[in-house]
């Protein structure tokens, strides 16, 4: 068609011509100016957002709210998305057990909010106290902390598992990381913020990274005070934080089909154990209640199994596809506690205990934090 | 064998590694966001996000990822789940916006204003179908695995989405360049 060409025409000439005028020297890292709060009719747009926001998540709320007391729990009908992928079935399986699990999802806006699935029932509140958490690098990720009682502007795995602590990062001469205790709200920068460190988790007293040397990658430890840190005697890439223990899968990254293993590194023996050996490819996806790695074996859609001890290995759920966020599926995005191991799949939440999993909600959200 | 490979890629210098993928990529990255949310500041938040996330990612991504697509997939995702991508209000400040928008400035050309502001009619969804179509040049399957959706879906938001950009281009004349005097003072 001819105006179709014309179109075409136009539309190719307004992106070459767009990418000309952006061409130009690549800017340099500035975090902090980059999000700097807007002015005039921006800031009114920001407040306008939230509002948005807010009427988006209750809006959002009360349509899940709706969905799940339309039926039980572990019988709703699943699968409000055209493009959800099919999920095992198993056998119906309430959750009997009386806690409150935190959630939370990508809202339309583009921002976390966050609420709670109440057992037994299964029936779900957003809440507001979680909406506009922002870290101050701007970062959007949320997560529960649950000995506070509050949410904080962390992914899950920057928390520490006492609650007082989150981590955040920003990318000046080096990575810098950030301590903030959640009671004060105090903000301690981590030792080495002119290293390019790649922190990956924290317990109580420190945070893990890996920084490059002479002869590879080493493992370090950052106290949360903001003293000195130190290098941990071990080599090998590590990748996750557990349990007394950090792990890791090698090798920072492996080809596709490579082999599986995970590796454990008790923080106070200082000793290596090969805890998982796939003859396949797999992925760690999360821990159990009792700090055993819960890998998804074979890739996307596999099994998931979990692993109590070296070399043993026992189900937890049959093909599953996790739930994904807008940067592609959330790192571990299993979360164990006491009650079981929860699984956030693409068409709701799912618990697996003594190897079934079941599903109990059809809120497509992420676990962000144990049921308490 | 497979431990050979281990080791090499575990020697790769993290500061190496996203240094050179943060000049090689930046633009194009770049350039994904800013055809969605069509405001280049907002583009630059985006992508910078988008690189954070890359950077607390750091061999946390499954084996068979590529960085650059994993970058677009994300800065197109974060562009279309934008606010400023969605609300009204953008598109009734975007007559302000323009003048002090730098890359249009640059540009300062009707016809490219007046694009604009027919993408700015569309879903940020739409507009990044379109822009993954004809800037990037992809298929529509690929287009699907970057914003979620099926590659019929795709088709049938891309055809659409044309047929609105037709309708406010105009179907007279070729799209060609309208005077200054019937577009405005804009540009």
């Amino acid at each position: 068609m001819a105006d179709h060409g014309s179109l075409e025409h136009q539309l190719t000439d307004f992106y070459h011509r767009s990418r000309v005028a952006m061409s130009g020297p690549v800017p340099r890292w500035e975090p902090a100016k980059s999000y700097a709060a807007p002015q005039g009719w921006g800031r009114q747009l920001m407040f306008t957002g939230a509002a948005t926001i807010f009427l988006l998540a209750f809006v959002a709320a009360a349509s899940i709210w709706r969905e799940n007391h339309s039926s039980p729990a572990g019988q709703n009908q699943a699968v409000t998305s055209p493009t959800a992928t099919l999920q095992p079935s198993p056998a119906p399986s309430a959750f009997t057990a009386s806690c409150k699990l935190p959630l939370n999802w990508w809202g339309a806006t583009g921002h976390m909010s966050g609420g709670f699935v109440s057992f037994p029932g299964a029936s779900f509140a957003a809440d507001s106290s979680a909406s506009g958490l922002v870290s101050p690098y701007g970062g959007t990720w949320i997560s529960y902390d649950t000995p506070m009682r509050r949410w904080v502007p962390a992914d899950r795995l920057m928390v520490s598992p006492d609650g007082t602590t989150w981590l955040y990062g920003t990318l000046g001469t080096g990575m810098i990381y950030h301590a903030v205790d959640v009671r004060t709200g105090t903000d301690t920068t981590l030792w080495g913020s002119d290293k390019m460190y790649r922190l990956f988790g924290l317990d109580n007293k420190y945070a893990y990274a890996m920084l490059d040397g002479t002869g590879g990658a080493h493992l370090w430890r950052l106290p949360l005070d903001g003293t000195d840190g130190s290098q941990i005697r071990v080599s090998g890439t590590w990748q996750f934080v557990n349990g007394a223990a950090v792990w890791g899968t090698g090798a920072a990254s492996l080809p596709a089909g490579a082999p599986f293993t995970l590796q454990r590194l008790d923080l106070q023996k200082n000793t290596v154990t090969t805890w998982v050996q796939l003859s396949g490819p797999g992925n760690l996806v999360g821990f159990d209640g009792r700090g055993a790695p819960v890998v998804q074996v074979g890739g996307g859609g596999g099994d998931i199994i979990v692993a109590p001890s070296p070399g043993v290995q026992r189900p937890v759920a049959h093909a599953f596809t996790f739930a994904k966020g807008p940067d592609g599926i959330a790192s571990l995005p299993a979360l164990g506690d006491s009650y079981g191991i929860w699984l956030p799949g693409t068409n709701g939440l799912y618990v697996s205990v003594n190897g079934v999993a079941s599903k109990q909600s059809s809120v497509q959200a992420f676990p962000a934090g144990p049921c308490s | 064998m497979s431990s050979n490979v281990a080791v090499k890629l575990g020697r790769v210098d993290p500061q190496d590694w996203f240094d050179s993928l943060y000049s090689a990529t930046y633009r194009a990255v770049m350039g994904c966001a800013y055809f969605v949310v069509l405001d280049r500041d907002v583009a630059a938040e985006i992508t910078h996000d988008a690189f954070i996330r890359l950077w607390e990612r750091y061999g946390r991504l499954p084996a068979e990822s590529n960085e650059k697509a994993w970058l677009i997939r994300v800065a197109t995702s974060l562009a279309i789940s934008h606010p400023r991508s969605q609300g009204a209000a953008y598109r009734r400040h975007a007559d302000y916006l323009e003048p002090a928008d730098p890359g249009l400035q640059a540009l300062n050309n009707l016809e490219l204003v007046r694009v604009r502001r027919a993408l700015l009619m569309l879903e940020p969804r739409d507009r990044a179908v379109i822009s993954l179509r004809f800037d990037s040049g992809l298929g529509f399957a690929e287009i699907g695995s970057i914003v979620g959706k099926p590659e019929n879906t795709v088709k049938t938001r891309f055809l659409r989405s044309l047929e609105t950009l037709r309708r406010e281009l105009g179907d007279a004349g070729g799209f060609g360049v309208e005077s200054p005097t019937k577009e405005g003072s804009n540009g």
